[in-house]
């Protein structure tokens, strides 16, 4: 099919046509009356329309949420942010608990209440000293779980 | 499906965000080249488990070297480039060949017929195809068509992917593949001349 003797369009005449190119006019006349070329150009334009049709792939998993999990500047950042909050809220409230704990047995608030009764100074001075404690605590766990998520 | 177009100014401010490591940033990248690199992967690559970890790679690679994009292309045909080496770097490790010798050497559109006849033949042989039983409707020219993408040589498949899905230029697509612009000109008219004999040849016999 398409031999140069029987003036049928060749494949390269036909796809050009497609992607734009004129045809001559002994060319358009051939198209218009040879049904085997008019078959042979339908056959294209219904590819091309396929072209568009097709469906796209996709994958089987959150792509987006592998690729962020294995970059290392945002693996931190992907891990669930819940968890470490926790953690650490919970280890100061076991650690404060622990240090009133003993600080009961060893019967330091037996000398310390007669001392609160309507003194203002020394009640503040007890909370201060309380605050600092947990400030202090928070501080020294934030710092130790940044450098282990480092 | 097309490419996805972002304008110079909007790529620049993508670039930059990313490279500040803002996570936003990274995962709309992702998000605006995630169909474009699952494409390529998939028409180049045809083990499924491979694909995954492939198209993961990809993007690992488009972030640890995005600071050395200059903007002398689009992102997008910068990002087909990675996808396209990423992927032939897999298919050499697995001695896969993009393209047949016997396509290599395909000639002109008058004498390929003969010469390529069983060639084609058997490489769409393996695919199972539902065959229309009435005139040949455009979904089932669709579905012939996926088929016969399918049963194309992989650099030809990659290539119409390139060009028909993606909607990329000659140009970009030669900077992608690093082939001649003739070169990727016939090998896409090749291409679409096989896959325009694979439709006829299930129009006519099958109908």
């Amino acid at each position: 099919m398409h031999h140069p003797n029987n003036s049928h369009l060749t494949d390269t005449q036909l796809q050009l046509h497609l992607e734009g190119q004129t045809l001559t006019t002994n060319q358009q006349t051939h198209l218009a009356n040879c049904p085997l070329c008019a078959q042979q150009l339908q056959l294209y334009q219904q590819m091309y329309v396929g072209f568009n049709q097709l469906p796209a792939p996709t994958l089987s998993f959150n792509l987006a949420q592998a690729v962020m999990q294995q970059m290392p500047n945002q693996a931190a950042n992907t891990a669930p942010n819940t968890q470490p909050e926790n953690a650490w809220v919970a280890a100061t409230t076991l650690l404060l608990i622990m240090a009133i704990g003993i600080a009961a047995y060893l019967g330091l608030f037996k000398s310390i209440i007669p001392l609160l009764t309507n003194n203002t100074w020394a009640v503040a001075q007890l909370l201060t000293a309380v605050l600092a404690t947990v400030l202090l605590f928070q501080w020294i766990e934030y710092r130790f779980w940044n450098s282990k998520m480092a | 499906m097309k490419n996805t177009v972002l304008t110079t100014a909007d790529e620049r401010k993508l670039v930059t965000a990313v490279l500040q490591n803002d996570r936003k940033a990274i995962l709309k990248l992702i998000s605006l080249y995630e169909r474009l690199v699952v494409a390529m992967v998939f028409k180049m690559i045809d083990k499924p488990p491979d694909r995954e970890d492939i198209c993961q790679d990809v993007f690992l690679k488009i972030f640890s070297h995005l600071k050395t994009f200059k903007f002398d292309s689009k992102l997008s045909t910068w990002i087909a480039q990675i996808t396209y080496n990423t992927s032939v770097n897999y298919l050499q490790k697995k001695k896969t060949l993009l393209l047949d010798e016997v396509f290599t050497n395909y000639r002109t559109d008058e004498e390929e017929e003969g010469n390529y006849a069983e060639t084609i033949t058997a490489n769409f042989m393996h695919q199972t195809v539902a065959m229309p039983d009435e005139l040949l409707q455009q979904s089932e020219t669709t579905q012939l068509l996926q088929t016969a993408i399918e049963g194309l040589p992989i650099m030809f498949r990659t290539l119409v992917q390139l060009y028909h899905i993606e909607d990329m230029s000659y140009t970009d697509i030669a900077q992608i593949t690093q082939l001649p612009l003739n070169t990727v000109k016939s090998y896409l008219f090749r291409a679409r001349k096989l896959l325009k004999d694979f439709l006829q040849q299930h129009q006519f016999v099958h109908r």
